[in-house]
């Protein structure tokens, strides 16, 4: 409105400039000043890193890059993990931990082959060895003890894979399949046993113990389908009589003779489908699995399985910064040794999300209930045997900062909103040397609670430092 | 060099000239006065989005598969490496786009997947296949501001932009090297923009003979500056590439961090299957 007040004369004079008014008010005076000094920035010499390699860019549109097969590739990575018990506290088993509890060496090495353009396959292995058991004095620990911790070789990922036709792919060999959408608990996912030896220490790569089967893979339209049949039986690695995690003062019982055949393997399927956001997943399955220790007594004569029944859903969600996730699980089947003959059935409900609205640092909660049906609330009450609802929780928040360069994290599982379940924390900073080394450092905290699991655990805290070389 | 329409009918003068009359020249100027200024600050608006458009209508590939290098260097002159391979398709306004990562070797076996929809309303999907989980993650695209990799690029700059999102202000035009280029700065209307993609305000160089962005500089939060520069651009099958682009970060004046990002084995318009674009293909790799 006010250029209406402009006198006419005015008026001709920026007529009679407007050849010059859109370069004019274009580059105004100060801008003109600003924008020079912002552009100056453009013409500061780079570091210019010599493995540029320039001739890279020459010619490059009408290039054909042919593979010729077969293609092999080693991989693998060479670590060094050594922990540290702080307080001095003695193991329900009676011996005493404290300082070094961990120098393991572990050495991996992984090859992938590629036959063609449809058969590829893998193997891996890795060996440890953990010198804080010499070095401590082998006297100290319980043969259980030095049987699990001290050494190992281990056949990692071994499989053959191949696209029978366009939409079906097969898979023969030890392999690992994860199941659900969580991040943190295991829902859905009931495929792979874990290593959970060494509680918060281990990398993720080594958590999950991959079994011998095969699995078909099928694609239709947007859907993917997924049929397996295991041909191994393997159990979780837990922590063994002497171990400061293993909740009694008795070594478990050996495990049941069980023949690896098709009566004893386990079944899976899986449907997936990816919408435009949103993604759903349904999983059933039929799977011999140990009976979990609780209730456990040095009368009870072996460890022995149960064939479990599941049917699970998950589904994933994101709205802007966040990522909603939901998993369900019905598993009928479960046994325990303090409930002799009886058989139950749970539900599992897990809900979950991801905040990534605060730049590098991503925000990770999760909280999972697992309702036991029909057990009577006189038993559940019980010492030795499952709670009725068992609730657990876990929050991460981890922050990315000097360009990826470390990280900083806190992860906490917390048993019960509570806290009464007993709860860990583990905190840790990692930092990338170079394409090749990392570090991470950090300290886990533990403190005990009434599940029987967590229960006189509150001085296992331990300081960690990982070296990890990866070629 | 032909510039739009509605700048010409300034930057002549012509228009001027065809009146002689003293008193034509005072009506006109009072009819000016009424409507030619805030006319001109319109067409000034219009002009800047007019040039954006042709940046955004030029002809792009349909699909193009690369090798792409980035060498992350720190303040302190130390460098990290990310090699990739991507592959992008475009169709029925949809960008697809799977990167494979193959070196360092704690990032090899990674994937990313994304399907970039044209529609405002409709979030970006995105899935990433880390080894180490054995599975593929769907993640939030709402996470644009967050440096790729740990370059000086974001996850947003790797995305195409609505042109909507921004108000234009051509600013002025100059001689870059042997070019002309228009400097247009571009804001975000909404907050919500400005939240998602990090930046308050974007000056964009744009080539004159080409609608190529050669040179940006975004205004992000702390006082940062980030500063994007096509180093090599190529022509290929008809369609501007930039081959090596030079990106940093700097405060005060000084760079802290620094990225080359440099392409070979770059193929255009040659035929991509889509089972390049599926998890399928994330979780089995090249």
């Amino acid at each position: 409105m006010r250029y209406r007040t402009i006198p006419a004369a005015i008026c001709i004079f920026i007529l009679v400039n407007s050849t010059f008014i859109p370069l004019k008010s274009l580059a105004q005076e100060g801008d003109d000043l600003d924008l020079k000094k912002i552009f100056e920035s453009f013409d500061e010499p780079a570091v210019q890193p010599s493995i540029v390699n320039q001739s890279q860019n020459s010619n490059s549109s009408t290039q054909q890059s042919k593979q010729i097969f077969p293609v092999v590739d080693f991989s693998g990575s060479f670590s060094n993990i050594i922990s540290y018990s702080p307080y001095s506290h003695t193991t329900n088993a009676g011996y005493n931990v404290h300082g070094l509890t961990s120098l393991k060496p572990r050495f991996m090495l992984a090859m992938d082959t590629k036959f063609s353009t449809k058969w590829s396959a893998k193997i891996s292995a890795w060996t440890f060895y953990d010198f804080a058991y010499i070095l401590q004095g082998r006297d100290n620990y319980s043969s259980e003890m030095l049987e699990a911790y001290e050494n190992e070789v281990e056949l990692g990922e071994t499989y053959l894979r191949g696209r029978l036709t366009d939409y079906v792919d097969l898979t023969f060999g030890r392999q690992i399949i994860v199941w659900g959408k969580s991040d943190f608990f295991r829902v859905a996912d009931i495929i792979n046993p874990i290593d959970n030896r060494e509680r918060g220490l281990d990398d993720l790569e080594f958590k999950l113990l991959p079994v011998l089967m095969t699995k078909l893979d099928s694609y239709s339209g947007a859907w993917h389908f997924s049929g397996l049949v295991t041909h191994e039986l393997r159990y979780n690695k837990d922590p063994v009589y002497g171990h400061d995690f293993y909740p009694y003062s008795f070594p478990a019982p050996p495990r049941e003779d069980v023949d690896n055949n098709l009566k004893n393997s386990s079944f899976g399927g899986s449907a997936d489908r990816s919408y435009p956001g949103f993604d759903v997943a349904f999983y059933i399955g039929s799977y011999l699995k140990e009976l979990d220790l609780v209730g456990l007594s040095s009368d009870t004569p072996e460890r022995y399985n149960s064939r479990l029944f599941i049917a699970a859903a998950a589904a994933e969600k994101p709205m802007g910064h966040w990522l909603f996730k939901a998993e369900l699980a019905y598993i009928d089947g479960l046994e325990y040794y303090s409930i002799p003959d009886e058989s139950f059935s749970r539900f599992d409900v897990l809900l979950g999300a991801d905040y990534t609205g605060f730049g590098n640092t991503r925000l990770s909660m999760e909280i999972v209930d697992r309702h036991l049906f029909d057990l009577d609330s006189e038993i559940a009450d019980q010492d030795n045997t499952p709670g009725k609802d068992e609730l657990v929780w876990a929050v991460r928040a981890a922050h990315r900062f000097q360009r990826d360069k470390y990280e900083l994290s806190i992860v906490s599982y917390v048993g019960g909103l509570d806290f009464t379940q007993g709860s860990a924390q583990n905190l840790s900073l990692k930092h990338e040397f170079n394409d090749q080394i990392t570090a991470s450092t950090g300290f886990i905290f533990v403190q005990s609670g009434d599940n029987y699991f967590m229960r006189n655990v509150g001085k296992n805290d331990k300081v960690f430092l990982k070296l990890n070389y990866d070629f | 060099m032909k510039l739009p329409q509605h700048i010409n009918a300034y930057s002549s003068g012509r228009f001027f000239h065809v009146f002689s009359s003293v008193i034509l020249v005072l009506i006109i100027s009072l009819i000016a006065s009424i409507l030619c200024l805030p006319a001109y600050s319109y067409g000034e608006e219009l002009s800047a989005l007019d040039i954006m458009k042709q940046v955004e209508e030029k002809e792009r590939e349909k699909t193009m598969s690369a090798i792409t290098k980035m060498v992350l260097i720190g303040n302190d002159g130390q460098q990290r490496n990310r090699v990739m391979q991507s592959y992008t398709k475009r169709e029925n306004g949809v960008t697809k786009k799977s990167i494979f990562f193959i070196s360092p070797p704690n990032v090899k076996g990674a994937a990313l997947l994304t399907i970039d929809y044209t529609s405002k309303d409709q979030e970006d999907d995105q899935w990433i296949y880390l080894p180490a989980l054995h599975k593929i993650k769907r993640i939030s695209a709402g996470n644009r501001n967050g440096s790729f990799m740990g370059s000086d690029i974001s996850y947003g700059d790797l995305t195409q932009k609505s042109i909507d999102l921004y108000s234009y202000k051509l600013l002025k035009e100059q001689q870059l090297g042997e070019h002309m280029i228009w400097v247009i700065e571009a804001i975000p209307k909404a907050e919500e923009t400005k939240k998602l993609y990090g930046y308050s305000k974007s000056l964009l160089l744009v080539r004159q003979d080409n609608f190529v962005i050669v040179r940006s500089v975004h205004w992000l939060d702390n006082n940062l500056l980030k500063y994007s520069e096509v180093k090599t651009l190529k022509q290929l099958e008809g369609i501007w590439v930039p081959l090596e682009v030079h990106a940093k970060t700097v405060s005060n004046g000084k760079t802290i961090h620094q990225t080359i990002i440099t392409s070979k084995d770059v193929k255009l318009n040659q035929p991509v299957e889509n089972d390049i674009f599926t998890k399928r293909r994330l979780e089995l790799g090249l």
